[in-house]
């Protein structure tokens, strides 16, 4: 089981928030499903720290895909609140810089 | 107009028609759209069936061709993929309002070949699930019985194909999501190998493991429709063209015994997985025993990675930059309230999950152990390869569920996933093909077989997948 303050601060770092009864399903479920991949523990890997996958960089031009511009309109009016000023088109979001300056 | 049986119509008996002008694409598609009237409302595969079908039909009307086997040919798409200008929400309540301001590189290249799309199909809720169940738009029910489920995550894809309304559709798979549910609508599900079809436009689950394939009725028809997706494609790093490397034919089929014991495989399923074996045999292939010995920890391994990138993947999901927005007195509050309203139960599990496996203290007993077994299961499958041309196991432990069985259950839905998950960990190409059938109350249900090849090699499934049909 995985206890009620994690789930608390997992719910924060995610986002989201949870009733009384939805962080108590939690719990059980998420402590269910750990349980489960806890089998992992005994899977028989060297322990020598993070293996790297064999992988390589794919890596493109640095080069504009586009024309700028050809898809602003579309996409900031897809935001739920948006804004068009002399200056530009914006998202808007809420102040999160301090209060009266 | 010529008599269309839709029951055994392929698309390569479609296409045979339309070139001979037994029927026209306008007409092929008006019989699909009078059968998604008659039988969705029982079925609800749709989420919405597109209004501009006739104006697709006569576009597509100008491109059949003999050398065009596609052109004309009426599918369903999965509600993750994007339609340019259409809604597309991945059945999340999050994406409400959302339409499509870019075409998904495979449907892009079905749209160039002529293809009509129907309508958007249901899902799991970010093709999270084994059963439709959760999905914020209802469940999707099993045209064989539908008191069942249709599977998941693709459960939209599936059902539209077997309850004839439509006549091949496209779904993605993370861990099972194209073959769980074909195996259990009695169709062809293939998974194609990591990055031979692009993901481009396609919402992202678990980005290493997620991929695009085809839903059909026979082996051909999901070869044609995987030949036209494939590709590189400059918007996907990771997209890959793959070089032909069919210079062999299949000859030997490797079964992993070990994995096979235990009482957690139905009865019927086992006879089904046997008879074709027996049939592969018949034909005159060798069959052999083989060891996976990591097989065991797929699924652990597959509950750990899959939920962190989850996690990464869904957090762009904030209520500002598209979809659901719910007010609050500040941008914190804005994003929490937003991503409550809008995740389903099953998404903030994951999302949650995947926050815990990646935080500090925790990473290098989950993520880390994960990443490194996983790299063992890669060399596994790469020895056994070695040894055998293919693969053959069980699509799922047991035939369509009843809706509402484990949906209380999130671990026995997770088990639905033990056969399938392997294949998008290595990142190997596998098939669900139909291979039996269960009487259950009066219901035919369907089972299927899996089958999985080495990277690239789509042509043994397809050549194997025909032995059995």
């Amino acid at each position: 089981m995985i206890s009620r303050e994690e789930v608390l601060k997992l719910a924060a770092l995610s986002r989201i928030r949870l009733s009384d009864d939805e962080v108590l399903k939690m719990q059980s479920d998420m402590g269910a499903i750990l349980a489960y991949v806890d089998t992992l523990k005994s899977a028989p890997t060297k322990e020598s720290g993070p293996i790297a996958p064999v992988q390589r960089n794919i890596l493109r031009d640095d080069a504009h895909a586009h024309e700028g511009g050809v898809f602003t309109d579309t996409l900031i009016n897809l935001a739920p609140k948006h804004e068009k000023t002399a200056d530009g088109q914006f998202v808007k979001v809420k102040k999160i810089l301090g209060g009266s300056q | 107009m010529a008599q269309i049986d839709l029951k055994t119509l392929t698309i390569e008996k479609a296409h045979k028609a339309l070139v001979a002008g037994d029927y026209t694409v306008r007409e092929l598609c008006q019989v699909y759209l009078d059968e998604i009237k008659k039988r969705d409302g029982d079925i609800h595969a749709y989420l919405e069936v597109y209004d501009d079908v006739m104006t697709q039909a006569d576009e597509a009307q100008k491109k059949v061709k003999a050398e065009n086997m596609l052109a004309g040919i009426p599918i369903a798409i999965k509600d993750n993929m994007l339609v340019l200008g259409k809604k597309v929400t991945s059945a999340s309540k999050i994406l409400e309002g959302y339409v499509a301001p870019y075409e998904a590189t495979a449907v892009k290249k079905m749209r160039d070949a002529g293809v009509v799309f129907l309508g958007r199909v249901n899902m799991d809720e970010f093709a999270m699930g084994g059963s439709t169940e959760n999905s914020a738009f209802g469940v999707t029910k099993n045209p064989h019985d539908l008191s069942r489920v249709a599977g998941g995550s693709s459960g939209g894809s599936a059902a539209a194909v077997a309850g004839d309304m439509a006549l091949a559709s496209l779904g993605s798979d993370t861990g099972g999501s194209i073959r769980q549910p074909a195996s259990f609508c009695g169709l062809v599900g293939l998974k194609p190998t990591y990055g031979s079809v692009s993901r481009h436009g396609l919402m992202a689950m678990g980005s290493s493991l997620d991929v695009i394939g085809p839903f059909a009725k026979t082996v051909a028809d999901a070869e044609i429709l995987f030949t036209a997706m494939k590709g590189k494609d400059r918007f996907d790093a990771t997209s890959i063209d793959m070089t032909s490397k069919a210079d062999s034919k299949p000859k030997t089929i490797g079964v992993p015994r070990h994995f096979l014991k235990g009482d957690g495989i139905d009865v019927d399923v086992m006879k089904a997985f046997e008879g074709a074996i027996t049939r592969f045999k018949a034909a005159g292939y060798e069959i052999k025993d083989i060891e996976l010995p990591n097989i065991e920890y797929s699924l652990a391994v597959y509950y750990v990675l899959m939920p962190a990138e989850v996690s990464t993947n869904l957090a762009r999901f904030d209520g500002v930059k598209y979809g659901l927005h719910k007010d609050g007195a500040t941008l914190l509050e804005d994003y929490l309230l937003s991503r409550s309203a809008g995740f389903g139960a099953e998404a903030r599990r994951r999302i949650m999950l995947g926050a815990y496996v990646l935080s500090s203290g925790y990473y290098d007993a989950y993520y880390n152990k994960a990443s490194a077994v996983r790299e063992l299961l890669r060399q596994d499958f790469a020895k056994a390869f070695e040894q055998v041309d293919a693969i053959i196991t069980p699509t799922t432990p047991s035939t369509a569920f009843k809706i509402g069985e484990k949906a209380s259950d999130p671990v026995a839905m997770y088990l639905e996933d033990i056969f399938t998950v392997t294949a998008n960990l290595v990142g190997i190409p596998a098939m669900s093909v139909p291979a039996g059938e269960k009487l259950v109350d009066g219901k035919t249900l369907p089972i299927g077989i899996q089958l999985s090849a080495a990277h690239g090699r789509e042509d043994v499934l397809f050549a194997l997948g025909k032995v059995l049909e």
